[in-house]
């Protein structure tokens, strides 16, 4: 007796159909698994058999052969329990092939029969769609996540009963319909006008929100540069759907990430500490999952300490940062995720922390201030637009009442600035940002008068910029442009934009 | 200049018998007369250890000379283009050679004169601040400008200072001398290796130690006579309470050199040294160029109509800013609250100024009128 199901797998972020073939024939009793199964699906047995008789179904001894196909591709995790379970249920006679035939299914089992979530349901509900089919059983907590996806109708389920009466049509279950997709602003635990002074920091991480810039903050502890950094995701414009689409697909093939919230609202902001691996900020392992940049994409990548991470660590981040994309590449698997991001990194200047402050002494000596720079290359430096320097507040103005804007007001600006650049950038395709602007849109969209080209030129003498550093000048002026709403870049905004590029030349000679 | 039988080759085969143990040396001259003498004696084995004499000193004495040897050594020298003088050569720097433990050989990158104009040194703490590192900068420029020539030791802080802002002056084609605390085959520190070279070509980069000789702590003791021996005065910028600094400083009297300091505010801890100095009278307080030309009967008149030129054409809100920095250095976000501007336009103000070289940017984004 033979039984088939679809489910669906993952590559990457992309989703995969996989053939679940279950035969049983006379025999011995016996169950094998084959079509290059991981050690999660080999175990499926043991929860298939306990979840079928748990819940008074019939579970049909014999020689069982359970095949995944394409068979060379090798299947990982949890997700293809109930498709199984289906399947041997198809064998024993409780359903029929042409009822299941309907649906693609995805779910893993407990013991007791529930359905427990899975991860990927957001690409593999994608995947079932572009495939034409038009019914998908998922498990009950991913339902949020998957109904997403219009043009496809998500059945959830809680057990493998209520699939089962699903499919047999004796109870009905009405399609998942989800709340209007809604965008949040992120509730950051900061808000801009909780910190004093800093108009200068201030005015800075504005512009990078505006045109999703990276920034270097650096300073003396206590400066405020990681109250500035995490103040900053309240002023980060609103995500579209489709942003939010793109983020949730990565989001959802990620270990540890919370099944239940559906769609991701807010933008992403990410703080891996200075402890993290190669891998676990750009992408790896056996399975070569996401790492934090991925899981940063259109979000906020921050790097406190960042003089503290191993340099190899920080120099990987540098093709992703230039590429908006990474490819991790391992022997079991290949992927591609998405890695646009907005970095920022926040340092002090010296190992005490006071080079160059006004109310300490620094106690290191010049081999080991430049030892300790160095840790940071200058192709990193080149690939970061804003660089800040932040020196302490004084008592007064930590205690002064003076009244500085809310984030709210100062998002508001933001958001306009990326409505002026969406007009702008309406026919390319894949530029949102100023940021994300390659070499070939610099001549077309950052168009500079006589007198900008000269103050250019000036600088780039002045602070000995490499071409690097004057493409990123370019895109910076052009936020601050877009900030005031200008069509055009004028000297004003070149000139502002120089100043985020002059402190290079204090602390690293 | 080291011909077989002179008396300078003579001289250099007791150099590279000694190297750095000038005492020794002059103690040898001055018993045997010259160095022609030392190498009969030596060879006599008449040279024996006594309390002046060392007996490592004394068996490298009586190996005698190998000729071939001190002509590869001259080559090998040669070919890196270092070049030696004696200090009983009549281009020795006449200064130096007062000095009574002066360096038998001083190798050299550049052009030396026997009479510099006016040699000063400017000296100071490695960890300056910023005040020590513009007046550093600006009196070196300006002593230039007014015929001077700056010594400085190539370290890091008011060194570097004092030789960068030499090199700015475009008024002398000799500018500045730096002594090395090191052989040139190891220049420390190593960063200013690039600064070394430009420093040649305006001047001369000396040293006593021979190539391989072994950088130490004790060098820089010995490198700081050679200083104070080279110079006329000696100006200290900064110095904490303890530092480096004393040492050129006694030395400098020792050998009879004017001693100027910088003076500098009364809670800073690298102006200790140098305030110490003014009250109890070692030093002379340096006000201005003219404090130090005065002392050698020159007198400069800075000439200013430039900057008020280039004033004359900033708009209204651009002169108001450059007139706030100009009363004390002042950081950004205290121009913010001060002049009541947004980021935006004082960004855009600041490098207008910066461009026109009427302020500079320091560290903690401070900036200072020039």
């Amino acid at each position: 007796m033979l039984g088939k199901v679809t489910s669906f797998g993952l590559s990457g972020i992309a989703g995969c159909a996989i053939q679940i073939e279950v035969d049983v024939s006379g025999g011995l009793p016996s169950y094998e698994t084959v079509g290059l199964p991981d050690a999660a699906v080999r175990e499926s047995k043991e929860r298939v058999r306990a979840a079928i008789t748990n819940s008074s179904l019939p579970y049909r001894f014999g020689k069982v052969t359970v095949n995944l196909a394409p068979a060379g591709m090798k299947k990982v995790g949890s997700v293809y329990d109930l498709p199984i379970a289906l399947a041997l249920l198809i064998c024993s006679g409780v359903i029929t092939q042409e009822q299941v035939d309907k649906y693609a299914v995805v779910g893993e089992l407990a013991l007791g029969g529930d359905v427990r979530p899975v991860m990927g349901m957001l690409p593999m509900t994608m995947a079932a769609f572009e495939l034409g089919y038009k019914n998908i059983i998922v498990p009950f907590d991913n339902a949020s996540e998957a109904a997403y996806v219009s043009g496809i109708d998500v059945f959830p389920v809680r057990t493998l009963n209520e699939a089962v009466d699903l499919i047999c049509c004796s109870t009905e279950i009405k399609p998942y319909v989800v709340k209007a997709w809604k965008p949040e602003l992120a509730k950051s635990a900061v808000d801009f006008s909780d910190i004093k002074g800093q108009q200068g920091a201030k005015r800075a991480a504005e512009i990078a929100a505006a045109g999703g810039h990276n920034i270097l903050l650096i300073g003396a502890p206590g400066a405020g540069k990681t109250m500035i950094a995490k103040a900053l995701p309240s002023i980060l414009p609103r995500l579209t759907f489709e942003e939010a689409l793109e983020i949730t697909k990565i989001h959802s093939v990620a270990v540890g990430v919370d099944y239940s919230s559906g769609i991701v609202t807010q933008r992403p902001f990410r703080s891996p500490h200075h402890t993290a691996s190669a891998a676990s900020l750009v992408g790896g392992g056996s399975n070569a999952v996401p790492g934090e940049v991925s899981l940063a994409h259109l979000g906020v990548l921050f790097l406190d300490e960042f003089t503290e991470f191993d340099k190899r660590v920080i120099e990987t981040l540098r093709q992703p940062i230039e590429d908006g994309v990474i490819s991790v590449a391992r022997v079991n698997a290949k992927a591609e995720y998405p890695a646009k991001i907005m970095l920022v990194a926040a340092m002090n200047p010296c190992p005490c922390g006071y080079f160059g402050s006004r109310t300490r002494q620094c106690t290191c000596s010049q081999p080991t201030i430049q030892k300790y720079l160095n840790r940071i290359s200058g192709p990193m430096l080149d690939r970061i637009d804003l660089h800040v320097e932040m020196s302490e507040v004084a008592y007064e103005d930590l205690r002064s009442d003076a009244k500085t804007e809310t984030s709210a007001e100062i998002q508001k600006r933001v958001e306009r600035a990326r409505r002026f650049q969406a007009k702008r950038y309406a026919d390319e395709q894949r530029i949102r940002c100023n940021a994300q602007l390659e070499q070939k849109h610099l001549k077309k969209y950052c168009v500079l008068d006589d007198v900008c080209s000269k103050l250019l030129g000036k600088a780039m003498k002045a602070c000995n910029l490499t071409p690097r550093a004057y493409a990123r000048i370019l895109k910076v002026a052009r936020t601050i442009a877009d900030l005031e709403c200008e069509e055009n870049i004028k000297p004003q905004h070149v000139a502002e934009a120089i100043q985020y590029r002059s402190i290079i030349t204090k602390y690293w000679r | 200049m080291f011909e077989r039988g002179s008396e300078y080759r003579y001289w250099l085969w007791m150099h590279t018998c000694l190297t750095t143990a000038s005492r020794t040396f002059y103690y040898l001259i001055s018993e045997y007369r010259s160095a022609k003498a030392v190498f009969e004696a030596a060879a006599e084995r008449k040279i024996v250890q006594t309390n002046f004499i060392s007996k490592a000193a004394v068996d490298r004495l009586n190996q005698g000379m190998d000729e071939d040897k001190i002509d590869e050594y001259i080559a090998r020298y040669e070919a890196k283009g270092i070049r030696m003088v004696a200090s009983i050569d009549p281009n020795y720097p006449r200064l130096l050679a007062e000095i009574f433990d002066s360096p038998s050989i001083l190798y050299y990158k550049g052009e030396l004169h026997p009479e510099l104009d006016i040699p000063i040194a400017v000296i100071g703490a490695r960890k300056c601040t910023d005040y020590g590192r513009r007046v550093a900068r600006t009196l070196s420029k300006q002593l230039v400008d007014f015929g001077g020539c700056v010594i400085s030791g190539l370290a890091y802080g008011i060194d570097t200072e004092a030789a960068m802002g030499a090199l700015k002056s475009k008024a002398s084609d000799y500018a500045t001398i730096a002594v090395l605390g090191s052989s040139f085959d190891s220049v420390y520190p190593k960063a200013n290796e690039k600064l070394a070279r430009q420093i040649e070509e305006r001047g001369a980069v000396v040293t006593e130690f021979p190539n391989g000789y072994p950088t130490t702590s004790k060098n820089f003791p010995a490198r700081n006579r050679v200083i104070s021996g080279l110079s006329r005065g000696v100006m200290v910028v900064e110095a904490g309470e303890k530092s480096g600094t004393s040492i050129t400083v006694d030395y400098a009297l020792e050998q009879g050199r004017d001693v100027f300091a910088v003076p500098g505010r009364l809670t800073d801890e690298m102006s200790f040294g140098t305030n110490r100095m003014i009250r109890e009278g070692t030093a002379k307080p340096v006000f201005g160029i003219n404090d130090i030309l005065e002392e050698y009967n020159l007198h400069a008149e800075p000439n200013k109509t430039l900057r008020k030129e280039v004033k004359q054409t900033l708009e209204p809100d651009t002169l108001y800013v450059y007139e706030v920095i100009k009363k004390a250095p002042i950081n950004f976000d205290e121009l913010c609250i001060v002049t009541g501007y947004t980021p935006a336009m004082l960004n855009c103000i600041l490098t207008e100024l910066e461009f026109s070289s009427l302020i500079s940017q320091s560290l903690g984004r401070v900036y200072t009128a020039l």
